[in-house]
């Protein structure tokens, strides 16, 4: 058992690595009622491809397999795992992202059980043809759901002229044409090869007995030893932007939206260095485009007309990066122009602006560790971008102006590498 | 278990509480100050118009810019200005929320007081000249207010509960939208728009909340002087009333191009929050559609994989309670039977124990864990202070631990089916009106 203290977070972290390679993170809080779980598992919606285990040879997943299964988890031989979760107060909840399944978990008693149900639920995989039937259709209407959302279509349009027809994108749960070529086979391999506590950590936060949380971890993985497989996972590249493309769609929205897209080309950063690029990236779009920025002075409710729906997010882990940037203007066009312009002078005021756009990056990282779920959040995402719990706040600390003006100059100053204009149709308000 | 931090509820002036939630878990201070009153036609778009205001800038911050820059230097403080609504009490609603200097070394202590001394300024001296709001920031926001309004539009889960609401309660201030109407906008003019502020200043019921790991006592100290201004007995501030059904049911039907349509069913439940049987009516919704392992979840999804979100959810201080399902248009009359029968079979009493027992445990915890979630528990408290009850989540979970199943079935009883509305995509025929 490893044990580490952060002073400057005032919280304690353990870790353990058990069995085959299961992580187990956890945060003692004992002041705290709350209790949060995070279990993640190392498959997400851009693998899509096994190898067997004997003859290497490859097998293609449909795209939408990761996000199937975890709805699937959830259908127990005696109904739906939730009801289970519920009558011990366990509200549970799941999710598939570009690489990763995860489940979690809070309650305030019955911890334990709550953590027994847990990992029924991810490692107990019972699968009908009926089930998968049924599924499809649900998820069906997932997609749907989707379709109807206008900043979500913009998104997954701008994934593609970025990246061309790749898995990253498509939505996670897949399509409809993917979702109908997923069998109870496909399941059952992908399980097998992914499902593993090798591709697998639980991050927990609140107020627990850890020796008794690591006995616990292991007497499950125990009860639920995993089944042979002929199959395994492929590494996962990273994903390099392939186009540059503007894409233009209509959709049923009253007002015209635009987004912009930078990627990073380079090969494959893990650990603090990603996190350091990351906040590089976070702090000189605050710089560029934020709310104190001199765009926003000049351009909210006056010249593009951007309102307070214009903004900038990272996206950053080892197999991919890339920002996206916009927001609702009827001056798309001009939006990309201003953008390009502005990417390309702002190097010169990173200096003068350093502080402030530090110090409100440390307001936000201390501000997203207050509650148990946070706390299991934040693990889990540190953990799965290969770094340290705290490397955060390390990374906070080290952070230069130059590394700021380096992914100016090597990336968003560059232009962006695909847009997307969104053009309202149709019966309209 | 743990105590749920530390309450203390101390009148500031006339119509002016300050509430104290100490928690020794977090790690910032979160000061929360609403202004508000019953939604009323007209008004409403004014307090609207303001809360965009006051985020515009103050006399000595007057622009954006210079607002923004002061509070990132806050070390990355956290303030917004919204306007919303609880039941039929709208509020403006200012948050700022500050690192806990226990995270800063000590050259950056003093946050806390430059926090304080702005939000009295974005109160007291919003940018202008004293005389009005700044004309131009007025009308900007106008037009950005319009445009939120019309932007409901793109979220459809969030469009066709609105207008079920609108439609079901016609001449209610509950149909009523926090944001306003943009009709009444062009005649709101900065100078008069800041003599209506300062009148909600004067005689306004305020509410100011602050949550965070510090002392009482001195939290209190330190907002003595914070009201220096008069103030007037406020006008009683929001009487929630139940309206009776007054029936026929009726059905409405709205067309949109869109991939899938939401159906939402309006029930009147003859409950209030505060009323004896509040507890078995948030008991009964959590078994029928509350989040989870609910009826409709099992048997619209579930068994007849009809849609992939269907629930339940209680407007407490209106007696409304509300079923939201995405569906296909074509199996709206399906989905609306099913969801009937349930009410129709929990209205005879078919209601297994276990689903109680699970809909209890789930109450129970996240009861008890309201008070560690800031913005739920914030919404707790400013009900319990409009309904002048002060009840915990604690005591409202030992009601419920006394529900019974009779309990269940009475309140079911009590659902009466009000409007049904569907926002739909397809063609008319298709689902057969």
């Amino acid at each position: 058992m490893n044990k580490t203290v952060d002073p400057r977070i005032g919280e304690e972290v353990y870790h353990d690595r058990i069995g085959d390679g299961f992580d187990l993170w956890a945060v003692p809080r004992s002041l705290s009622r709350q209790k949060a779980a995070v279990l993640c598992v190392d498959f997400g919606s851009v693998d899509v491809q096994l190898s067997a285990l004997s003859t290497g040879q490859t097998m293609d997943l449909p795209p939408g397999t990761a996000h199937f299964i975890e709805h699937r988890l959830f259908e127990k031989n005696d109904g739906d795992i939730s009801d289970r979760f519920n009558a011990l107060g366990g509200d549970v909840n799941a999710s598939t992202s570009f690489t990763a399944t995860v489940f979690s978990l809070t309650c305030v008693d019955n911890f334990l059980a709550n953590l027994d149900l847990l990992f029924e639920l991810v490692l107990d995989f019972e699968i009908s043809t009926v089930g998968v039937d049924r599924e499809r259709e649900v998820i069906a209407r997932e997609l749907y759901s989707g379709s109807d959302d206008p900043e979500w279509m913009g998104f997954m349009h701008g994934l593609r002229g970025l990246y061309g027809e790749v898995p990253m994108a498509l939505d996670m749960a897949g399509t409809a044409e993917t979702i109908a070529a997923i069998d109870i086979d496909i399941l059952r391999a992908a399980y097998g090869a992914f499902y593993r506590p090798q591709h697998m950590a639980l991050f927990l936060c609140g107020d627990f007995n850890y020796r008794e949380i690591a006995d616990s971890v292991e007497g499950n993985l125990r009860k639920y030893p995993c089944g042979e497989t002929v199959w395994e996972r492929t590494p996962r590249p990273f994903t390099f932007p392939a186009l540059q493309t503007s894409v233009g769609l209509q959709l049923p929205i009253n007002r015209p939206y635009s987004l912009f897209f930078f990627a990073e080309d380079r090969a494959v950063r893990t650990g603090r260095e990603l996190l350091q690029r990351e906040l590089a990236f976070e702090l000189a779009l605050d710089i560029a485009f934020g709310p104190a920025s001199d765009f926003f002075a000049e351009h909210y409710g006056e010249g593009l007309n951007v309102g307070d729906d214009f903004g900038a997010e990272v996206y950053a882990e080892p197999s991919f990066f890339f920002c996206a940037l916009g927001g609702y203007t009827e001056h798309g066009k001009r939006l990309a122009e201003v953008v390009e312009a502005t990417l390309s002078r702002i190097e010169g005021q990173v200096e003068g602006d350093f502080r402030r756009a530090k110090h409100k990056a440390y307001g936000q990282l201390v501000r997203s560790c207050e509650q148990v779920e946070e706390i299991a959040d934040l693990l889990c995402s540190a953990v799965g971008n290969g770094a340290e719990p705290w490397d955060y706040f390390d990374v906070y600390e080290d952070i230069a102006v130059e590394h700021v003006q380096q992914a100016l100059q090597r990336c968003l100053s560059v232009g962006p590498m695909a847009s997307v204009h969104i053009h309202p149709k149709g019966l309209v308000g | 278990m743990q105590p749920a931090g530390e309450l203390t509820h101390i009148p500031l002036a006339t119509g002016v509480f300050l509430h104290l939630h100490r928690v020794p878990l977090y790690k910032t201070v979160r000061i929360d100050i609403c202004i508000g009153e019953q939604l009323r036609q007209g008004r409403n778009s004014r307090l609207a118009l303001i809360s965009r205001l006051l985020e515009r800038g103050t006399r000595s911050l007057p622009d954006l810019q210079s607002l923004n820059r002061f509070i990132d230097e806050l070390y990355g403080a956290h303030y917004y200005a919204v306007v919303d609504k609880l039941g039929e009490y709208q509020f403006i609603r200012l948050c700022l929320e500050l690192i806990d200097e226990k995270y800063l070394a000590n050259s950056d202590k003093g946050i806390f007081s430059r926090g304080l001394l702005f939000l009295r300024e974005i109160l007291l001296a919003p940018a202008g000249d004293g005389r009005q709001f700044k004309p131009d920031y007025l009308s900007q926001e106008k037009h950005f207010l319009s445009r939120q309004i019309l932007d409901s539009f793109n979220d459809k889960t969030e469009y066709a509960q609105q207008r079920c609401i609108e439609e079901m309660c016609r001449g209610e201030s509950i149909a009523l939208s926090a944001f306003g109407d943009p009709g009444d906008f062009a005649a709101v003019d900065a100078g008069q728009l800041l003599d209506f502020h300062r009148g909600l200043l004067e005689s306004n019921r305020i509410d100011v909340f602050v949550s965070g790991d510090f002392d009482p006592e001195y939290m209190q100290a330190t907002f003595e002087g914070f009201i220096n201004w008069e103030r007037h007995e406020p006008d009683s501030v929001v009487q929630p009333r139940i309206k009776p059904f007054l029936g026929p049911a009726r059905e409405i039907f709205e067309f949109q191009e869109l991939q899938q349509a939401q159906m939402v069913l309006g029930y009147r439940t003859s409950i209030l929050y505060g009323m004896e049987d509040y507890p078995a009516l948030v008991l009964l919704n959590l078994v029928l559609g509350g989040d989870g392992q609910s009826r409709l979840f099992k048997h619209l999804r579930e068994e007849e994989g009809l849609c992939y979100y269907a629930a339940s959810h209680v407007e407490a201080l209106s007696g409304l309670l509300f079923v939201v399902a995405a569906i296909e248009s074509a199996t709206y009359h399906r989905a609306k039977t099913i969801v009937e029968r349930q009410i129709e079979s929990l209205r005879r009493g078919y209601i297994e124990n276990f689903e109680i027992e699970s809909a209890r445990s789930l109450l129970q915890a996240r009861l008890l864990g309201i008070a560690e979630d800031r913005e739920v528990f914030f919404r707790f408290q400013l009900r319990e202070g409009l309904v002048g009850g002060g009840q915990s989540p604690e005591k409202l979970w030992r009601s419920v631990e006394q529900v019974g199943i009779d309990d269940l079935v009475r309140v079911a009883n009590h659902l009466k089916a009000d409007t049904a509305y569907l926002l739909h995509g397809g063609v008319g025929a298709k689902i057969a009106i």
